[in-house]
């Protein structure tokens, strides 16, 4: 176990909590290491934090919850038989207004080797998964995620206002 | 940058994987035609922009910030009861 620095604080992570980014995010291609927090009471959410620079983590959740779809798969997963699809959440600059998916690049994972990277499409796919009800994270992801707790909140993950991208 | 005049037609080779073909020319636009290996990516530089600026706006969401997005967006009790009681 090593601490880092997150915008979550100081964090105690293992080697086997570290996730590889092989395709460099756009705009962070120095970035290379990451870990995975979800906070349980954000439900499907997870933050996918950089170990590089403790400022930066990014919202992500899974592309069915924006009816999105992505049946492709990236160059860098070619030869993996499993891998689970994440998009970006981007908050609106406005409270009422919906949140926001970066849908043109979604991110891919590889849980068996911790490897992921996030790749370009030029079109997404509506989703045919209604997944409304899913309160968590994907399963797939689960082992290394580093699971958060904030005490001073309610535990129930309420249905959540998520608009279409 | 180096700048080399084409014609339909004739191509230029970077290194020994790429090369790119002048296919047509037409109103002020070019199109190009690009033989490559399979995992080189090719991407319109406007798109590859506005992916660079979408990872900016995810980034800029703080934990705190959300927190309180999914407040405002959860149901008042009042609106659970009625959800309940349909």
């Amino acid at each position: 176990m090593t601490d880092y620095s997150t915008r979550f604080g100081l964090l105690p992570i293992s080697d086997a909590q570290i996730w590889h980014c092989v395709a460099p995010l756009p705009g962070f291609a120095e970035l290379r290491r990451f870990t995975l927090l979800h906070v349980q009471e954000q439900g499907p959410f997870v933050w996918l934090q950089s170990l590089d620079e403790p400022l930066i983590a990014f919202l992500l959740v899974a592309p069915e919850h924006f009816g999105l779809h992505y049946p492709q798969r990236p160059q860098f997963a070619a030869q993996e038989t499993d891998g689970i699809s994440m998009v970006m959440v981007i908050l609106p600059q406005k409270t009422n207004d919906s949140l926001q998916a970066n849908a043109l690049a979604p991110l891919h994972f590889l849980p068996n080797t911790r490897q992921f990277g996030q790749w370009i499409v030029e079109h997404a796919e509506p989703s045919l998964t209604n997944i409304s009800e899913a309160q968590t994270p994907p399963a797939t992801l689960g082992v290394p995620i580093i699971q958060l707790g904030l005490a001073h909140r309610d535990s129930t993950a309420s249905p959540l206002a998520i608009g279409a991208a | 940058m180096l700048v080399l005049t084409r014609r339909r037609g004739q191509a230029i080779c970077i290194g020994d994987d790429i090369r790119i073909v002048v296919t047509r020319i037409e109103d002020g636009q070019v199109r190009l035609g690009i033989e490559s290996a399979h995992d080189v990516i090719i991407l319109r530089e406007e798109l590859l922009e506005s992916v660079r600026q979408a990872n900016q706006s995810a980034q800029a969401v703080a934990p705190a910030q959300f927190d309180q997005w999914l407040q405002s967006h959860r149901p008042s009790t009042q609106d659970a009861a009625s959800i309940q009681e349909e």
